[in-house]
């Protein structure tokens, strides 16, 4: 018999389909018959979702133009020509 | 499925490729770095932002991030992928940051409860409309809930769940093995349910106060005149 406890510790696995079959066959099992599992499973695949729906949201302006000013200075500050690879000094 | 597009040139062969550019910019072509920079800006950005919820910190981390990535640059050998190998230089400055400002939030303050928790209160909510990030509501407690996951398993699932890396990928970022990487952000994930649990609860009994009709969403009581054998 699967317990309660051991489904909680394979819900990734079983959304991912990383499991023996046989194994994922017996969590379905249980998941079908048991009141407490299954809207367990439901709200966790649905957290995870939510998770992967984040939309990226743009850099704001102000901070992509400070950024991109301090990229350039940092670039041109250092001039690395093609022919200029071993630039460090010895001395 | 909508986290296999959100960010649609991961997985696309971009011209000229990421190993191009790098090798390029290695020998000392300025503007294919500035192309990389472009490139990965707003993911590091994105990043950032979601691990500190903090913006004028993650304006500071974004402009480090890319400073120590051109600085260090001949040192990438190409063993890992280069948005790897800036998500690593990124995710560390986060770190020092965070040790900087003693934010650490002690991994026993946050046990999922799982085996403690009782079955009447696993709330099916899954299905109900506020349960979309249509719902901005739902899209800043997500956003926070995320933010106030302990530090160990909060860059995993970022890593994983928000920015779509692969398991073996987050391994180049953090220095973790597999079944680490795999066991945290299960961890993660569920203290995130019962998180975002809390929520739609919550959600429920303000519904119910705000109508007035406390007694109403409890079970039916037995009628009296039920038979009694
Ligand atoms: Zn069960």
């Amino acid at each position: 018999m699967v317990e309660c406890k051991e489904i909680f510790d394979l819900l990734s696995d079983l959304i991912e389909h990383e499991l023996e079959h046989n194994q994922e066959d017996e969590i379905l099992a249980h998941l079908l018959e048991c009141e407490n599992c299954f809207p367990y499973l439901h709200t966790f695949r649905k957290t995870v979702c939510l998770c992967k729906s984040i939309a990226p949201v743009e850099v704001p302006q102000e901070v992509h133009q400070e950024f991109w000013q301090i990229i350039k200075v940092e670039i041109t500050s250092l001039p690395q020509s093609p022919g200029l690879k071993k630039s460090r000094k010895k001395s | 499925m909508t986290e296999e597009i959100k960010y649609h040139n991961f997985g696309l062969q971009l011209s000229p490729s990421d190993e191009e550019l790098v090798s390029d910019a290695q020998n000392g072509d300025n503007s294919a770095f500035e192309k990389l920079v472009l490139r990965y800006e707003s993911r590091i950005y994105n990043l950032v932002l979601h691990m500190t919820g903090d913006q004028s910190l993650t304006r500071d981390i974004l402009q480090e991030t890319f400073l120590s990535s051109f600085r260090n640059l001949k040192k990438f050998k190409g063993n890992s992928k280069f948005s790897t190998w800036l998500y690593k230089i990124a995710v560390n400055y986060v770190l020092i940051h965070r040790r900087k400002k003693k934010i650490l939030i002690s991994l026993d303050d946050y046990k999922p409860g799982s085996e403690d928790e009782h079955p009447h209160q696993i709330a099916d909510w899954a299905d109900s409309p506020a349960a979309t990030l249509d719902n901005s509501e739902l899209k800043t407690k997500l956003n926070n809930a995320i933010e106030t996951l302990p530090e160990e398993y909060k860059s995993v699932l970022i890593l994983s769940d928000v920015e779509g890396l692969s398991n073996k990928e987050i391994q180049g970022v953090l220095k973790l093995s597999l079944p680490a990487i795999k066991s945290r952000l299960h961890r993660a994930r569920l203290i995130l349910r019962e998180k975002l649990s809390e929520y739609f609860i919550s959600d429920v009994k303000n519904k119910i106060l705000e109508q007035k009709t406390p007694l109403s969403l409890l079970p039916p009581g037995k009628p009296q005149q039920e038979n009694e054998g």
